[in-house]
């Protein structure tokens, strides 16, 4: 996986636009901050390339083949996506886990590894519960721990730090920016640009 | 056999004149239902006594086969209108999925488990058959609400397992779960209660009939067994048939 490029891309949502004529060029291991205001199409972004959402113009190309054009199963391989709030099975988070690494594209054997359960302040014991027993804050830790463990060569990450305190919020960031994968960040805090390896692009 | 007068039939209809008026009184919206379906009983059972009677003297094996088929016809129009889905184009894979396992039954049940020499016997063809439909379209309304509620409130997250690269099945097989479970529930309680808290119809009609009772619930315990096999695969296929129709060529679930 080379190359993400949005190429004149428009979408609306009833009559409001939320893309117009938008152009993004990310080549591999390009570190990404999508910023801007609420309802400027941040998190649509990211669903375009998921084909969650159908753009009405333009062409998103994916190592210069149209995204229209890929088979939308092998596309999604590529990407490890977590939203603010992951939407997990209801079910103990250990045996769900073990289900996603049943998916296609995946190193993960639904084991997690413990050292990074311990970077990012994960509680072990917290994998014999439910999602819905988790606060906000650890459902986002588990789902960045759970993007890094599908080790895709693209992260897609949807505000994965905003329940986190501002400690946490750097360690964050720092780990992405030093990953050798391509990171695409949607995000209003600006720890990511501390890091000094984001390019930041406004909506 | 003694038999029914349609005076005794007139008695018993009167005792549902009560539940109307409750209905009424706790503003139960039911009771046009409960009055056509009545109603239908009565054409349709009076039909079938007039034609089975028919059938049966023909008893030719095409006419036979095309009888079941077309009960299975009604059922799946039943089935679609009864859950209520959304879908359109569902009739095609509820019929297959009701047809196939219920002929493939059908024969195996009049060839192999009673050992008929015509196995399209219309006495055999078409009572098994009908038996077994009415549980199939019971299992089949229950299963496939149960599935496509399931998959409806949680498009998120059926949404985000595919967006990890689960595939289509990967995405739905919880709900699927559920709607087997949902579907089969009834009859494997059923299989545990019977003859405890209930004596089943076939078998009562069978000893009504003059049989004797150890044959009546040999053939009591074999339509049960072919039942819940048939309500299984019943389910299983309308789910596998139908759930491509909830995707787009995106693999994203659509607006259904």
């Amino acid at each position: 996986m080379k190359k993400i490029e949005f190429k004149n891309v428009s979408l609306k949502f009833g009559d409001k636009k939320v893309l117009n004529d938008f152009n993004l060029e990310i080549n591999e291991k390009d570190k990404i901050l999508i910023s801007g205001k609420s309802g400027k199409g941040k998190s649509t972004l990211l669903k375009i390339l998921l084909g969650f959402e159908n753009i009405d113009d333009g062409k998103i190309m994916i190592d210069g083949k149209d995204l229209e054009e890929l088979n939308m199963f092998e596309i999604r391989q590529i990407f490890a996506y977590v939203n603010q709030d992951i939407t997990f099975r209801i079910g103990r988070i250990k045996d769900i886990l073990k289900e996603i690494s049943k998916f296609s594209g995946n190193d993960f054997d639904g084991e997690i590894d413990s050292n990074l359960m311990k970077c990012f302040e994960f509680d072990e014991k917290l994998l014999d519960k439910t999602i819905y027993d988790l606060s906000g804050g650890e459902r986002q830790r588990l789902g960045l721990i759970m993007a890094i463990m599908l080790n895709r060569p693209v992260y897609l990450l949807d505000e994965i730090t905003s329940a986190l305190d501002t400690e946490l919020k750097e360690r964050v960031a720092e780990y992405f920016a030093k990953t050798d994968n391509t990171v695409i960040a949607v995000s209003h805090d600006d720890v990511w640009m501390k890091t000094g390896n984001f390019r930041k692009v406004v909506l | 056999m003694d038999t029914i007068s349609h005076i005794g039939i007139i008695y018993l209809l009167l005792l549902v004149l009560p539940t109307l008026a409750i209905n009424k009184y706790l503003d139960i919206s039911i009771n046009k239902q409960i009055v056509v379906s009545i109603i239908r009983m009565l054409i349709q059972l009076s039909l079938v006594g007039l034609y089975l009677q028919y059938i049966f003297d023909l008893n030719n094996k095409v006419l036979n086969v095309c009888y079941l088929l077309i009960m299975m016809l009604v059922a799946t129009i039943s089935v679609a209108n009864s859950s209520k889905l959304k879908i359109k184009k569902i009739y095609l894979p509820i019929y297959l999925s009701m047809a196939i396992p219920n002929i493939l039954m059908v024969l195996f049940f009049n060839a192999i488990v009673i050992n008929l020499d015509h196995v399209l016997d219309a006495r055999y063809v078409i009572t098994i058959g009908g038996m077994l439909l009415g549980n199939v379209l019971n299992g089949d309304i229950i299963g496939l609400t149960a599935f496509y509620k399931g998959i409806e409130e949680n498009r998120n997250r059926v949404n985000f397992d595919l967006s990890l690269g689960a595939t289509r099945f990967q995405a739905i097989k919880p709900y699927l779960k559920d709607a087997i479970t949902a579907s089969i529930k009834p009859t494997v309680a059923s299989m545990a209660t019977i003859g405890l808290v209930a004596l089943p119809g076939m078998m009562t009609g069978q000893i009504l009939g003059g049989s004797v009772p150890m044959n009546a619930i040999m053939y009591q315990i074999a339509i049960m067994v072919a039942i819940y096999v048939t309500r299984y695969t019943n389910i299983l296929g309308a789910i596998m048939f139908s759930q491509n129709m909830m995707f787009d060529k995106k693999d994203q679930l659509i607006n259904y």
